[in-house]
């Protein structure tokens, strides 16, 4: 982390442009705001490490999300295998129910599989196409339409809405 | 049909992080990981270690907007580091100023590097993680020149080397002068691992060994002589015999880290200047004879100053670290040795010192 004062500067400047932004589109793939916030920290703690090669990337926050992801699915599969060894019987869906549920919609959220919450954040939220969402997520761009579809369908489904 | 956008908006609802707080907490996640990291090398070894160092050879990686072109060729290989705080890596970068990278060196706090003329090993005075409260303790360590098989060489007391922290290499790389107890200039058999005192009584330190092997420059100070440090460039043969004052103490003033000339002829050295005088990189014949400053700025105001000179192999230029002068950064320069010209090569965002100059192929 040894950055010049215009390295840190750019980082700064790039934080807090981005900061909110992620945290907000983090909580439909964490289910909560704490969980965003910390998914958000730790994924920016990462961009920081190696800042000088990320901020010459073509899409810096994309790789913030990317790490997030990546956060977010060990901590996914740290809780699936904490639950497996506690005596508390695993939930028959996501873990991101456990935090409490804070309206019909993010009940409805959490309803989607993670790599469809994630598909909707790249972009619904970040307004990506299908092809740079399927590089930040590494499938093909049809993986992610794919995706979309689905999770448009089960809203739609939980809230009355028309399928397309 | 749903709005997704629309529906995302509304499950997030008016939640609005701020990003002031945010940030220093983010900042200093980072910090624990580079630090839990640097844990984690000293168990599980130096594997651990490239991977951490990894992070900061990509965080140079980029960087190639204040590299100017250069002809040079080899491979300088220095320290850098933080001055103020005790943490700093080992680095090579291509003598035209291009890859920049780590070389692991575990948890080691590095005071001195010099790679051996064979390109095999690296020799380090350093000191071992250390308790809070205590000094560090200097000692010597030699490992390959990729950072693997670091070996702690038993040739320094448990409280560690004494003086000034330095070491370089005979041309054979068979021999280390080292500082021993700090009243003297010590030479080290590394493969016997026998160490012997070469000077004595006086305060001497930077030996180099000539490029034929059969002398040794080095500064030396005698306060018997003048009761204000003045340290003078001195040489003798390998074996201690027929030590000589090279410099001028009318001239010279603080003259230290000498550094010879490929062909043997010559000796660069940082002239460290008095009130009233200048600083910078000098040079003299080793007959003693033509004894002139190269680089010059007045004594106490000078905003940057070059130390550490060593030659290029082909004798065409001399390097210095062109230090500011709060040891925020160095930038590595070239000083043409006949008109004393400097061009940077590359400005580093760190302290650095320590500097040699390799032969070998360059960083690929």
């Amino acid at each position: 982390m040894m950055l010049d004062p215009a390295g840190r500067d750019s980082f700064e400047t790039f934080f807090r442009a981005h900061y909110p932004s992620v945290v907000r589109a983090l909580v439909v793939v964490s289910g909560g705001e704490p969980e965003a916030e910390d998914l958000a920290q730790e994924a920016f703690a990462r961009v920081l490490e190696r800042w000088e090669r990320v901020r010459a990337m073509e899409s810096p926050v994309g790789y913030v999300y990317r790490t997030a992801f990546n956060v977010n699915r060990n901590r996914l599969r740290h809780l699936a295998r904490s639950l497996r060894h506690s005596a508390v019987p695993a939930p028959e869906i996501d873990p991101a129910t456990e935090v409490e549920a804070r309206s019909e919609l993010r009940r409805v959220l959490a309803r989607l599989p993670a790599s469809q919450r994630e598909a909707l954040v790249l972009v619904e939220w970040l307004g990506l196409d299908a092809d740079e969402a399927g590089r930040v997520l590494g499938i093909e761009a049809s993986s992610v339409r794919g995706r979309i579809h689905r999770a448009r369908r089960t809203i739609n489904e939980h809230l009355g809405g028309e399928d397309d | 049909m749903t709005d997704l956008r629309s529906f995302l908006e509304r499950a997030i609802g008016p939640f609005d992080p701020t990003p002031d707080r945010a940030l220093d907490l983010t900042t200093r996640r980072a910090a624990q990981r580079q630090r839990r990291r640097r844990a984690g090398a000293a168990v599980v070894g130096l594997t651990a270690s490239l991977l951490a160092l990894g992070v900061v050879v990509w965080a140079f990686a980029g960087r190639d907007g204040t590299r100017p072109a250069g002809a040079q060729r080899g491979t300088f290989v220095f320290i850098g580091g933080d001055a103020l705080a005790a943490e700093n890596r080992l680095y090579s970068m291509n003598a035209d100023g291009s890859d920049l990278r780590a070389i692991p060196t575990g948890d080691l706090f590095l005071m001195a590097a010099a790679p051996s003329p064979d390109g095999e090993r690296i020799a380090l005075m350093a000191s071992e993680p250390w308790p809070r409260g205590d000094m560090p303790s200097a000692q010597l360590f030699l490992m390959n020149a990729d950072g693997s098989d670091l070996v702690k060489v038993p040739a320094c007391r448990d409280d560690g080397c004494q003086g000034t922290i330095l070491v370089s290499w005979s041309p054979d790389s068979r021999s280390l002068s080292f500082p021993g107890n700090g009243t003297g200039i010590y030479v080290l058999d590394v493969e016997t691992g026998t160490s012997r005192r070469l000077t004595g009584g006086s305060q001497d330190d930077g030996a180099v060994f000539s490029p034929d092997g059969r002398r040794i420059a080095f500064a030396r100070t005698e306060p018997s002589v003048d009761p204000e440090p003045n340290a003078q460039i001195w040489v003798m043969d390998a074996d201690g015999a027929s030590a000589h004052q090279l410099t001028d103490a009318a001239v010279a003033h603080e003259a230290t880290q000498p550094a010879w000339s490929p062909d043997g002829t010559r000796i660069a050295y940082t002239e460290g200047g008095e009130p009233g005088g200048t600083a910078g990189i000098a040079m003299v014949n080793v007959d003693g004879s033509a004894a002139r400053q190269l680089t010059a700025c007045t004594f106490g105001s000078c905003e940057r100053f070059p130390t550490n000179p060593v030659w290029s192999p082909d004798g065409s230029a001399i390097a210095v670290l062109w230090q500011e002068a709060r040891l925020t950064g160095t930038a590595i320069a070239l000083v043409d040795p006949e008109s004393g010209d400097l061009r940077i090569v590359r400005e580093l965002p760190f302290s650095a010192s320590s500097l040699t100059w390799q032969v070998g192929t360059a960083n690929t």
